[in-house]
């Protein structure tokens, strides 16, 4: 058991001045991975800090396996931590680097390397072991961070944003290393990060978290299907969902939303939800991938792109309705000669809708 | 022509550079060469070589030795050295290490009460700090120890806090979670970091320290304690303003051998250090 319990928890700086974290409580179960995520500043890694206790706790309870750890020192915690700029000790080999925390604990010699060699097998760090942190690249030095908290053998991993530091390719590469070291310890990692593309995919749930509060704590699919507010809905995917304002009226057995002088049915399932808003403003989302190209203007939005960027098998559009600047990403082989004036169709089946004043979701 | 500028530029440039070598160089020369002269050929001929009628091999150097109290005062001053970079360096990087991690206004006044104290001239205070080292039974060998130490604190503090500063404080954070209390973050994680600016405050201070004259003139007089530039001073007196010039050389010359290979064992750490944090890694 290695679960991890936030209750009531606050965070302060400048003699309580300054408030990062209101309220915080959550809790995460054992074995599991769970990525914190969310904008600078937004207290994610003053969070993860806390549970390493690198960072005083002003009010509330910290939990680690049942246990209250308000005023544990870091070493009595059981925990191990890798940092964004790997933290390892430059005067000491991969090896030393590696066996340190053991030989601070008096761990008998022979354990020590049977320990330092199982994780060096694993990173793929056996050739290095002699060398000194310096004449390492970005990624064998992340793997040597990582083995340097495998060898303790902790009850919690936590990972503060690291992979930031390295290029596109190597973090790609790392994140399914990470996500396999999961799989093969089966303890409970916490991973800080500001790319939401790491947390989607490494995350058994994931912490969206603004201004110290949390936002939602939920499945990756359920984050991106069915975001809880105005804030996750543009946080979560890439590029970030479109918003319209829109009034909600109704003719005959249709509920209808205009905005711009366009108008939407809304199916019968959405629109029994959103009773209670006819004649009220409610605020659209729609995610730039459900939209379609359609041959001619029936049900569908004329526009002009304004750019369009090529990333592969897709295309993003960026165009303006009324001053808004909007993003639609489209399949399609078309030439850019073609991107001049284009139909585009909104999957109204897949439209969320956000309480315009409380910025909740309504209905997905 | 560009590059015709550019080569005579370049030589210009040489030409001034050995100039002031040459310039450097010539008094250790000076005393080099008049070290194996006799001493009436000094003062007839100090800048010449010496010739089979003037060189004297290592006479002066065994009168130097044997007629002046050269021995004691080179312990003195060995003793002196050692002890007072060695109480420089831990403790200035101590304090430096306090004064950049905890951040408040006591530790900021007192980094600045540092860094002002390597302008005060030492000839401001030695009257004053004589008259106290007295007061305070510190004109002794450990007492002007703890004399160094604060004169050797400022600049210390200064080159050490630069260099901290560029140290992650993850790497301190990472020594905790490992389990190392403050002490042993700072003797195994801190100071292995910071060997190259404490090479470089070592030799800093080594050199001042080994030299000094008036410091340990003032406070340790020319008694038994004396170092090694007074006995220099001191030594080989006879008549009203008479002094045994080659056997005086000759001391001079044993007394600046240690500091010079101390200097060269050390040198290419000096610059290490003085640039260490200036930029990213």
């Amino acid at each position: 058991m290695s679960s991890i319990e936030f209750r009531n928890v606050n965070k302060t700086f400048d003699g309580g001045k300054v408030t990062v974290i209101p309220n915080l409580s959550f809790e995460i179960k054992d074995k599991e991975f769970v990525v914190l995520v969310g904008p600078s500043g937004c207290g994610k890694s003053t969070t993860l800090r806390m549970i390493a206790g690198l960072e005083e706790i002003s009010g509330g309870e910290l939990y680690i396996d049942g246990t209250l750890v308000n005023n544990v020192a870091p070493k009595d915690r059981n925990i191990a931590m890798v940092f964004q700029s790997y933290a390892l000790y430059p005067h000491m080999t991969v090896y030393k680097n590696m066996a340190f925390a053991l030989k601070l604990k008096k761990t008998p010699k022979k354990e020590i390397d049977e320990k330092v060699m199982w994780a060096a097998k694993i990173l793929d760090l056996e050739p290095y072991l002699n060398r000194k942190p310096r004449a390492l690249s970005g990624g064998q030095r992340q793997r040597v961070a990582l083995g340097r908290a495998m060898v303790r053998n902790p009850k919690v991993f936590l990972l503060d944003e690291p992979l930031s530091n390295l290029d596109a390719k190597l973090r790609t590469e790392m994140r399914s290393q990470i996500s396999l070291l999961h799989k093969r310890l089966e303890t409970t990692f916490v991973y800080v990060t500001h790319d939401q593309t790491e947390a989607l995919t490494m995350a058994d749930r994931i912490v969206v978290m603004d201004k110290g509060i949390i936002q939602q704590f939920d499945t990756p699919e359920k984050l991106y299907s069915e975001p809880a507010n105005l804030f996750v809905a543009g946080f979560i995917g890439s590029p970030q969902m479109n918003f319209i304002e829109a009034d909600l009226t109704r003719r005959g057995n249709n509920l209808k939303a205009v905005f711009n002088g366009n108008e939407i049915i809304i199916p019968e399932e959405k629109a029994r939800k959103l009773s209670s808003y006819e004649n009220k403003s409610v605020i659209i989302g729609i995610r730039p991938e459900d939209f379609s190209l359609a041959k001619n203007g029936k049900d569908s939005i004329e526009i002009e792109p304004e750019i369009t960027e090529m990333t592969g098998s897709e295309i993003n559009i960026y165009f303006r309705l009324d001053g808004n600047r909007y993003i639609a990403k489209i399949k399609s082989d078309l030439k850019p000669d073609s991107l001049r004036t284009l139909y585009l169709k909104p999957d109204i089946r897949k439209l969320h809708f956000f309480d315009a004043s409380t910025t909740r979701a309504i209905v997905h | 022509m560009h590059s015709k500028k550019r080569n005579l530029f370049n030589w210009s440039i040489y030409a001034v550079l050995i100039i002031l070598s040459a310039v450097f160089l010539a008094p250790i020369l000076i005393i080099l060469l008049n070290s194996v002269k006799g001493s009436f050929y000094i003062a007839d001929s100090p800048f010449t070589l010496p010739d089979s009628e003037t060189f004297t091999g290592i006479s002066n150097y065994i009168k130097g030795f044997t007629q002046s109290d050269f021995i004691q005062a080179f312990f003195n001053s060995v003793f002196i050295t050692v002890f007072s970079v060695a109480a420089i360096v831990l403790l200035t990087s101590m304090t430096a290490w306090y004064i950049v991690r905890v951040k408040n206004i006591f530790t900021k006044a007192l980094y600045y009460l540092f860094v002002f104290s390597m302008i005060v001239p030492f000839q401001m205070v030695m009257y004053s700090l004589t008259y106290y080292a007295f007061e305070l039974n510190l004109n002794s060998k450990p007492g002007i120890i703890l004399i160094y130490l604060g004169f050797g604190a400022g600049l210390s503090v200064f080159m050490f806090s630069g260099f901290i500063k560029s140290i992650p404080a993850e790497i301190e954070e990472a020594a905790i979670i490992d389990g190392c209390g403050p002490v042993q973050t700072f003797f195994r994680i801190v100071l292995p970091i910071l060997k190259p600016t404490a090479i470089t405050v070592s030799i800093l201070n080594a050199m001042w320290i080994w030299n000094d004259y008036l410091l340990p003139y003032l406070i340790l007089g020319s008694g038994n304690d004396k170092t090694l530039p007074v006995a220099v001073q001191m030594a080989l007196s006879g008549g009203y303003g008479n002094k045994d010039m080659g056997a005086l050389m000759a001391m001079l010359v044993l007394a600046v051998i240690p500091i010079i290979i101390f200097y060269l064992f050390c040198q290419k750490y000096i610059i290490r250090g003085v640039i260490a944090g200036a930029v990213k890694g």
